[in-house]
Formats: C-alpha cells, sequence, structure tokens
C-alpha cells in the first residue's frame, strides 16, 4: 500500500491537536493534589508521552525512512 | 478537587483515551507493529487509560454528601420547594447519560480490543469479558459522577430543564 503523506500529516496534526487540549489535565491536578501526588505525576508522565508521540511523528515525516515506506507492510 | 474538576478530568480523557487509540491505530496500520511510533503511540494511550483509571477511583472515594453540602450552604429553600422534582429530572437525566455515554464507550472498548488483539497477536474470550466488565464499571462510574453533577449544579443542564418545562 503506497505511503500517502498527507494522510500522515493529518494523523500528527491530530496527535499535536490531542496533546494541546489534553495540557490542562496535569496542570489541574498539580494545582488541586500538589505536584507531588501521584496522580499528578501520572498526569505529567501522560502529556510527556504524548509530546514523545508528537514528536517522533514530526521527525518521521522527514526522514528517508518515510520515502522507503512505500514499502511498508500495511 | 471540586465535582466540576471530576466532571472535566474525566470527560477529556475519556475523549483523549479514544482520539488517542484512533491516531495510535492509524499510525500502527502505516508503520507496521514493530515500529518506534507504533510503541509510542501504544505507550500514550495506556498511560491516558491509566490515568482515567486512577481519576475514576479518586473520584468514586470522594463523600457521597457533595451535593447535599452545596445544599446546606444556602439552597435550602430552594431544596425544600424542588426537592420531589429534582428527583424526577436527576432520574430522566440518569437515562439520558446513559444514551449520551453509549455513544463513547463502544468505540472506545471495540479500540481496546483491536488494540490488545493486535500487541498480543491473539485474544480469548475470557479477555474480552473482563475488558467489557471493566468498561460496565467504569460506565456505571462516570453516571454516578453524572447524577452527583446534575444534582450540585442543575444550572450546567440548561437543556433537561427545557424539556422538563
Amino acid at each position: 500500500m503506497p505511503f500517502d503523506q498527507s494522510d500522515f500529516n493529518e494523523l500528527t496534526r491530530k496527535a499535536a491537536e490531542l496533546t494541546l487540549e489534553t495540557a490542562d489535565v496535569p496542570r489541574l491536578l498539580r494545582l488541586r493534589l500538589g505536584p507531588d501526588h501521584a496522580l499528578a505525576r501520572a498526569a505529567e508522565e501522560m502529556l510527556g508521552r504524548l509530546e514523545a508521540f508528537v514528536r517522533e511523528l514530526r521527525s518521521f515525516h522527514g526522514s528517508p525512512e518515510t520515502d522507503q515506506s512505500d514499502s511498508a507492510d500495511t | 478537587m471540586t465535582e466540576a474538576d471530576y466532571e472535566y478530568l474525566l470527560r477529556t480523557l475519556s475523549e483523549a483515551r479514544s482520539r488517542a487509540s484512533e491516531i495510535a491505530i492509524a499510525v500502527r496500520g502505516r508503520v507496521g507493529v514493530d515500529h518506534r511510533l507504533s510503541e509510542l503511540g501504544n505507550s500514550a494511550v495506556s498511560q491516558i487509560e491509566s490515568v482515567l483509571t486512577d481519576v475514576r477511583k479518586v473520584a468514586a472515594e470522594e463523600p457521597a454528601s457533595w451535593g447535599e453540602a452545596r445544599l446546606d450552604a444556602g439552597a435550602e429553600t430552594k431544596a425544600s420547594t424542588g426537592a420531589l422534582k429534582n428527583v424526577g429530572v436527576a432520574l430522566d437525566f440518569s437515562a439520558q447519560a446513559a444514551d449520551i455515554a453509549s455513544e463513547h464507550w463502544f468505540p472506545a472498548f471495540v479500540n481496546e480490543l483491536l488494540e490488545r488483539y493486535r500487541t498480543s497477536g491473539g485474544i480469548t474470550f475470557e479477555i474480552v469479558e473482563q475488558v467489557l466488565q471493566e468498561r460496565k464499571e467504569a460506565f456505571a462510574k462516570d453516571l454516578e459522577i453524572a447524577r452527583r453533577m446534575y444534582r450540585s449544579y442543575p444550572h450546567m443542564f440548561p437543556e433537561t430543564q427545557a424539556q422538563r418545562s
């Protein structure tokens, strides 16, 4: 299946949007429960993972792998 | 935390879980299961799920007297004149909440099954039953919170009140 770059860009955009809209969750938990509360830390971790996912998606755009992925096993 | 906080957190996290699952599945379909992007997507979904579960637990441990405490603080008059009406509205609302929530839990349920199927390379009836049971319990908790939200903040549900009048 040919790799659709515009489709991938759209997924990256959606992931970035989701990360932005979820950013208030750790903020609220930190404010209400304190930065050391397990739930606040778990929410920070959640946001960190989403940000890492978006970063990787963005870097994947420009990587040689993107061009080679026409042969990706999809 | 207030009920409004919990309402916001549960709604945001539940929606985030569904959206992240969709994105992760789509990405995995394009790059393959073993790609780092797939792992990162799965990891993000799993952490959202974990936080959502923890928030539900904390919310369930909050005192059931949230609504009553607020009534004591200054709404006795309204409560005395509208108590029976409020009970009726709350019951109607619970049915509506069930309808609304049912639009959300099913795709999340299917996504989770697909997630487990793809990550482990298979699935059993037991796992499906276990996931469904977890969804049912989570739904029941969300419904209870929604009921309490309605009792405490009826002004936040103007459409429900309009239907009643």
